[in-house]
């Protein structure tokens, strides 16, 4: 036999009578309706038992828990962009500073950045094997590529992973891939071992 | 849980929308327990849990000054750590808790003799009935029975429908009471 409605409507709203979170019509209404009969109550006594369990069985940390962690991490993110603007840097890490490097890595992003432009102009042709998806309708990967990466071993990873490239760069040089073919679980294991991508993180908002 | 100061979380949120460091850290030891609480539902390893609040609570700092005020701080923080939890279940295949692990929590609640060791197997039953259930329904018992959240904002910390909640929860419970009767134990 099937319950009642009202079965099935207290059944619902006993957890949140014990939480504290109902309205309270709806309160004075389960009221009403355990007043009913004492089977009623030890219904009430099972959720009562259930949150307690939950409660008890909770996992139990120190306040501090992460704290040092992430204090080193926000100084950390403070500090990059003061050292990297910093002048007449001395020291083991010179090389970092010298304009001979910024001139490589600045032709390396060029390079990069064209040919991943060039990729994300021409990512729904038919010989892509790619159908024409709104970005919405996929899920999303912001990734970094590593600076030795190619336009064409980006192109060859991109299509190993069914993935192309719908947004970016940002300021930090991450482009959006999806797929509309692929999970992203799919797509990233796919770009992983491909060793073309030095940051990979799921960013189901999409380029924006 | 003790409930927490919501108008609390809310004054140090202000300040650390203005990138202010210690109300960050008054706002981390308010709220980092209840991440790891949650945190640990999911992936059930507490490493795994530690990394969860690490990266939650840098979101929190970092993206503090674009929370636009739709739901409860507490509630934002809890979808972020969703996100991380999930995120983290990835780099890892989930462990199981060892039973054995709750001894100590039940031989601290003191007692003697047979009823203490009934008291135990019964807790011992249902937390073992509770790791049984899937994580999305263990997470749902965990945010109406710890943190005392409503339906909406269960809703929104899981990204899903109201009605799926209560789906959810449904099930949960339902799982709950068949494996509590098939291991037989009276709660």
């Amino acid at each position: 036999m099937n319950p009642a409605p009202d079965e099935l409507l207290l059944e619902e709203r006993l957890p949140w009578y014990v939480n504290g979170s109902l309205g309270p019509e709806e309160r004075a209404w389960v009221d009403q309706m355990l007043a009913r009969s004492p089977a009623e109550g030890a219904r009430l006594e099972r959720e009562r038992a259930l949150a307690r369990t939950v409660v008890s069985g909770a996992a139990v940390a120190a306040q501090d828990i992460g704290l040092e962690r992430v204090r080193a991490a926000i100084r950390q993110s403070r500090e990059k962009p003061a050292t990297a603007s910093r002048k007449g840097a001395t020291g083991r890490w010179d090389w970092l500073f010298s304009p001979r490097l910024a001139v490589a890595m600045a032709a390396v992003i060029v390079v990069q950045g064209a040919g991943i432009a060039w990729l994300s102009t021409r990512g729904t042709t038919a010989d892509d094997g790619l159908r024409s998806v709104p970005v919405t309708d996929m899920r999303t990967l912001r990734v970094r590529f590593v600076p030795g990466a190619t336009e064409e071993r980006i192109r060859t990873a991109l299509q190993a992973a069914g993935a192309r490239i719908v947004g970016g760069p940002n300021l930090v040089g991450e482009y959006w891939l999806a797929s509309p073919m692929t999970s992203v679980e799919e797509m990233r294991s796919s770009l992983q071992a491909s060793g073309l991508v030095g940051s990979m993180e799921a960013d189901p908002l999409g380029p924006h | 849980m003790s409930p927490i100061d919501e108008g609390e979380v809310h004054r140090l949120f202000a300040r650390v929308r203005e990138a202010d460091e210690a109300a960050f850290t008054e706002l981390h030891r308010l709220v980092a327990r209840r991440v790891f609480a949650f945190a640990m539902r999911r992936v059930q390893d507490e490493h795994l849990a530690e990394d969860v609040v690490v990266n939650t609570m840098l979101q929190v700092w970092n993206s503090a000054a674009r929370f636009r005020g739709e739901s409860r701080v507490c509630t934002w923080i809890l979808g972020i750590a969703r996100i991380k939890a999930l995120e983290a279940m990835r780099t890892r295949e989930p462990q199981h808790a060892d039973i054995d692990d709750y001894a100590d929590v039940l031989v601290a609640e003191g007692g003697d003799g047979e009823s203490a060791l009934e008291r135990w197997q019964v807790a011992r039953i249902v937390r073992g009935c509770l790791e049984e259930l899937s994580a999305v329904q263990r997470e749902c018992l965990h945010l109406v029975h710890y943190e005392d959240l409503p339906l909406a904002d269960i809703a929104a910390v899981q990204g899903v429908p109201e009605n799926t909640v209560k789906t959810r929860l449904f099930h949960a419970r339902r799982n709950m009471r068949s494996c509590v009767e098939r291991e037989g134990a009276c709660t």
